[in-house]
């Protein structure tokens, strides 16, 4: 191994980087070369010198206060009206979106097989089993909840959900149409997994002052 | 296979995501060192650092309702400074777009004694190099989380952290 190499190498075997044999080449290089051995030396100074340096180091005036004076301003408030109404606005779009797809992939089904579907819909399929259980859970949760809610978010959070268990709907109905439609089935996962996040985010919403 | 978000959240934490002033006080005095330091590194400019720092936490506090609990709160944290503070030098670097790297800056940082040399030759690297490595080899990032975070190949990192390790041993040479 030449100097140049072990150069270009030096910051993988500094860093464990390096297969077996490339460390055997390196560390035998460095037996034979004194020069080589001093810039890892240094190296390895240098790292051990970036590792304890301190983590932490305050600023050198408090910035509080700054920080809570734009907490203040209306543009930065975290909940309630800014960010959780643009926030739910934002899924009722994409809900919109995805149920305006599902009725232009799947026609509306015949009258007969419509009233067959709705009976079918109280036979969700197994794997929603455990889902279901966590939805109710967490809709528990929420109602007891709704009398400490700002009424504003509520109404945005009820209309999300209602848009959602439509959604739900649409797509058993598209899989009663194509059984065992992958496609279909991980459109459902995601408005599922849509529904259950909204309702923990629900679960978390701070009481209306 | 579908997981409920987990609710292995910190109560102080809880309590600012619903909207508690006090409570996110204090989780600004328990990380305020961590983040300013990571902004100055990351910067070598301390009027930045400090706005910075201030932004942070702003951001912090609009996005705490995102945080669930699936790591520590400081490494959320930690992960929302570096994004912001490369957000905000990339956009300075789109302003002042006929320059290459941020001018050079010295004395930034007045801690320890035996800790003023590398911090001042760290102030000294083209802001890329800064940035792989204060996150490689002071903050222990690994090169596919540094690649992940900075929109760069691992190659791009790796690259950079040589060239900053070469450029700190001739800054510090005796």
């Amino acid at each position: 191994m030449t100097c140049k190499t072990f150069h270009r190498l030096v910051d993988d075997y500094l860093d464990h980087e390096l297969p077996a044999h490339q460390r055997r080449q390196v560390r035998d290089h460095l037996e034979s070369c004194q020069h080589c051995r001093q810039e890892l030396a240094a190296l390895q100074g240098l790292l051990a010198e970036a590792r304890a340096l301190p983590r932490h180091i305050p600023p050198a005036k408090d910035l509080w206060p700054g920080i809570e004076a734009r907490l203040s301003s209306s543009a930065n408030r975290p909940f309630r009206t800014q960010t959780w109404f643009f926030a739910m606005a934002a899924l009722l779009l994409l809900s919109m979106s995805a149920l305006l797809a599902w009725s232009w992939l799947w026609p509306a089904p015949a009258p007969s097989l419509a009233r067959n579907t709705a009976s079918e819909h109280e036979q969700p399929a197994d794997w929603e089993a455990e889902l279901l259980q966590i939805d109710a859970g967490l809709a528990r949760e929420l109602d007891a909840r709704r009398a400490q809610l700002d009424p504003a978010t509520l109404a945005v959070l009820d209309e999300n959900l209602r848009i959602i268990d439509d959604a739900i709907h649409a797509c058993r109905d598209a899989l009663l149409q194509k059984p065992g439609s992958s496609l279909v089935e991980r459109n459902l996962a995601a408005v599922w997994r849509q529904k259950l996040e909204l309702l923990e985010t629900a679960s978390r919403l701070p009481r209306s002052s | 296979m579908l997981v409920c978000p987990s609710s292995n959240i910190p109560d102080i934490v809880i309590r600012a995501q619903a909207g508690d002033r006090q409570a996110f006080e204090q989780l600004y005095r328990q990380n305020l060192g961590r983040v300013h330091a990571l902004c100055l590194r990351l910067t070598a400019d301390p009027l930045w650092a400090d706005e910075l720092t201030q932004q942070v936490f702003i951001r912090a506090w609009q996005r705490l309702t995102s945080f669930e609990g699936r790591s520590a709160f400081s490494t959320w944290l930690h992960r929302l400074t570096v994004n912001h503070v490369m957000g905000q030098q990339r956009s300075l670097r789109r302003r002042r777009s006929a320059q290459r790297d941020l001018p050079i800056r010295l004395s930034v940082v007045s801690g320890p004694e035996t800790a003023l040399d590398l911090e001042q030759a760290i102030a000294t690297l083209p802001p890329r190099a800064r940035l792989v490595f204060v996150l490689h080899d002071v903050e222990g990032w690994s090169h596919p989380e540094i690649a992940r975070e900075a929109g760069i190949a691992v190659g791009t990192s790796k690259a950079q952290l040589h060239r900053a390790r070469h450029l700190l041993r001739e800054v510090l040479r005796p």
